[in-house]
């Protein structure tokens, strides 16, 4: 009984189709049916050594401890607060989690945080239950405000930060300067001006539909300069140093 | 906690099938005891109380006067429906929606076999074409879930449209009335059988006792006619079929509705 | 309409098909935004919408399950879908649609992935002719694929019957009304195991049977088209 590989690498395939036969190391996106191994979603082929995987153009957001994200207060409690974080279950972050001294006898939750608030967070846990404990006890996590939220599919948020980052430190140099990029897919930013913040948006919508394509980082970096080319009035110094290049 | 009992159950029952066995030591092919009474309700113009081991049915027929529907305006009308009565069973499934939908599908599945094997003439059941039909009502009471409802349903159903005394709908000025003190019986062609098989993993079995529903894979309804002509098919549960699983289901099917004919000796009433 | 006099004429249907033959079939991927996954099929002069939501948070909380996400599935007819107006609001077909579309798709998910979740797929008939439960698995498949749901494999759905004493396959409307068997099946392609299976109408044993083979014919072919349609969004 030998090793094959039934897909070429990065083919894209649909769930239910045979992508290897053999003793491979199973990832994600993928399942085993005896010696044939399938994969489960829609998704890219990805073959490295003796792992298999299915890279999933799709789906929802499952938390994993570590990953950071952009979540919205629904509901003050007791000792601390719901947050909505996109995921199958809410997030629950304690009040000992946030870097805010409380007095629990006379102090008041909603001075710290109160609902509709955006938060930078960080997943601490998620047990069996998939009950999912946040915290904010790092320097970058913080209360947000002002800017405006985007959403993209959890699939598709490694590709806007790129291949070390490269991807996300283009669209911070040309488009926006503080831009948070959730694993959850919820993405904050604060530009300058509402016409950068809509830029970001194209961008994101673009980058959402081409996920999958070769060349991405290339025509976005061509959509920028097409866009500094028609009309820069109130470009930031950033932008200047741009458009000399 | 009832999640972790029903899972221990599930597990209990599939190994016990695995190993050739039943819970209550039947044959895989082998049908509970079935006894029933007639004419239990004097409300309704026929009526049925079924034991299937520990399921019991209560079926009740009644009769009306009404509209025919406009695409048969001579034939009179079926209408079967079959509700959970809160005593028959603690209540382990959660939340209305869930529960109902599986007596909507007892009463849909019954219905079907008995629309589909035209048990009843309809035609003989028009007073005034587009106008004034006899309406069927079979209402199914199910007083005791002890497991394979559809089948037990369908038989009940079938044994009191069999002995219903109906009213004697005519008309008058015009209207229909039901005459005073006279009844007649359905005009019945055919007697449909219903037959459940039941797959927990490769064993069929019929006749699953509410122990047993828990434990199988799914089951396939088979509704057949005296001439073992199939009138009505109804995969129930989610677990999936092969070809030659349904086929060798209907096989076993076939067999034991015309065991249970034998049995039963069900008639037409002269 | 009146029952027409022959449903067959010299091997060919009112509309013109073969006995083995489907009606149109167009499919397409992720029509909605807002949902997490989207199907739309049309199918002969049936219109189909699906959505799917989730995995999400349960509601009504109580029907949660610990170590498993449920699959909730709402068939729906518009009032507009029929050509006598339906009264808006499910009725007890639907119900009983919803629950066997449930138990068709059920085996294809890995609902272990997410527990204490809900998937929730709405099955939105726009335009109806016969065979909308099988446009909607079809629709339904579709769109739990879109939304990354992971899957075992797609489900396809396709119905055979019998019309003027021949078995058939794709019953439209007039031939539903005047036939005499309709059988609908929802098939997972790669192992053809069969998820829904009904009948209504008057089939000996072996009608049966051929009612079946031919059916289970047309599965790879569906299964090619809802592949098709799932890589035309990415390639496209």
């Amino acid at each position: 009984m030998s090793d094959t590989v039934e897909t070429a690498n990065r083919a894209l395939v649909t769930p239910g189709t045979l992508v290897a036969r053999g003793r491979y190391k199973l990832e994600e996106g993928v399942f085993r049916e005896g010696d044939e191994i399938y994969s489960s979603v829609i998704g890219l082929v990805d073959l490295h050594g003796n792992t298999v995987r299915v890279i999933p153009l799709e789906g929802a957001y499952i938390p994993k401890p570590g990953d950071r994200i952009v979540g919205m207060v629904t509901e003050v409690q007791f000792l601390g607060w719901m947050v909505y974080i996109r995921s199958p279950m809410p997030g629950i972050l304690r009040v000992s989690e946030v870097p805010y001294n409380f007095d629990v006898v006379k102090g008041n939750l909603e001075d710290i945080l109160r609902t509709s608030d955006l938060i930078y967070a960080q997943v601490l846990s998620v047990n069996e239950l998939m009950q999912v404990k946040l915290t904010m006890q790092e320097p970058e996590l913080r209360k947000l405000v002002g800017g405006r939220i985007f959403t993209i599919s959890p699939a598709k948020v490694p590709r806007v930060i790129g291949r070390k980052g490269s991807m996300i430190s283009m669209l911070k140099r040309s488009v926006c300067r503080e831009i948070l990029v959730g694993q959850n897919g919820i993405i904050w930013a604060r530009c300058t001006d509402a016409r950068r913040e809509d830029l970001l948006k194209t961008i994101l919508r673009k980058i959402e539909r081409e996920a999958h394509t070769s060349g991405l980082t290339n025509r976005i970096k061509s959509l920028l300069q097409e866009e500094r080319r028609f009309g820069e009035a109130g470009a930031t110094d950033n932008g200047r140093q741009e458009a000399g290049r | 906690m009832q999640e972790v009992v029903e899972e221990v159950k599930r597990e209990s029952i599939r190994s016990l099938v695995a190993d050739g066995k039943r819970p209550d030591g039947r044959a895989f092919d082998q049908f509970r005891e079935i006894t029933y009474e007639t004419n239990v309700i004097s409300t309704a113009e026929g009526s049925c109380l079924l034991h299937l081991g520990d399921t019991q049915i209560l079926v009740a027929v009644k009769t009306a006067a009404g509209e025919p529907y406009p695409d048969s305006p001579d034939e009179g009308v079926l209408i079967t429906s079959a509700e959970l009565v809160p005593l028959a069973a603690p209540d382990v499934e959660s939340g209305p929606p869930l529960s109902s939908d599986k007596y909507i599908e007892i009463a849909r599945v019954v219905d079907r076999s008995i629309r589909e094997s035209k048990m009843i003439d309809f035609s003989k059941l028009c007073l005034e074409r587009g106008k004034y039909v006899v309406v069927v009502f079979v209402d199914i009471h199910t007083l005791d879930d002890g497991g394979n409802l559809i089948d037990g349903a369908t038989l009940a159903s079938v044994i009191a449209l069999l002995t219903c005394r109906m009213k004697k709908w005519e008309l008058v000025d015009g209207k229909p009335v039901a005459a005073a003190g006279q009844t007649q019986a359905l005009p019945i062609r055919r007697i449909p059988i219903a037959c459940s098989v039941a797959k927990f993993g490769k064993a069929l079995l019929v006749d699953t006792t509410h122990e047993e529903e828990i434990g199988m894979d799914s089951k396939i309804v088979f509704g057949l006619d005296e001439e073992e002509h199939i009138r009505a098919i109804q995969k129930t549960g989610s677990g999936p079929w092969s070809r030659e699983e349904i086929e060798a289901a209907l096989e076993l099917a076939r067999k034991t509705v015309s065991d249970l004919r034998k049995k039963l000796k069900l008639e037409v009433a002269a | 309409m009146e029952k027409p006099e022959r449903l067959i004429t010299e091997g060919k249907r009112l509309d013109g098909r073969a006995l083995n033959e489907l009606r149109p079939i167009k499919m397409k991927v992720g029509p909605l935004k807002r949902a997490d996954g989207s199907g739309y099929v049309e199918w002969g002069k049936n219109k189909v919408l699906a959505s799917v939501y989730g995995p999400r948070e349960t509601h009504p909380r109580h029907l949660q399950e610990s170590d498993s996400a449920i699959l909730q599935v709402r068939y729906n007819m518009a009032s507009f879908s029929v050509e006598e107006r339906k009264r808006p609001g499910p009725d007890r077909r639907s119900t009983e649609i919803s629950k066997v579309t449930r138990e068709a798709l059920m085996p294809a998910l890995f609902l272990g992935y997410y527990p204490r979740s809900s998937i929730d797929v709405n099955i939105e008939v726009l335009q109806a002719d016969a065979g909308t439960r099988c446009t909607g698995i079809n629709a339904a498949s579709l769109a739990l694929a879109d939304a990354g749901i992971p899957m075992r494999d797609l489900v396809v759905a396709v119905a055979a019957g019998k019309i003027d004493g021949q078995i058939c396959l794709d019953l439209d409307k007039n031939e539903d009304n005047f036939g005499e068997a309709d059988m609908p099946i929802a098939v997972m392609p790669r192992r053809k195991n069969i998820t829904l299976l009904q009948m209504d109408g008057d089939l000996t044993p072996q009608e049966f049977m051929q009612a079946m083979d031919l059916a289970m014919g047309v599965v790879d072919y569906l299964y090619e088209m809802q592949r098709n349609a799932l890589m035309e969004k990415y390639r496209g």
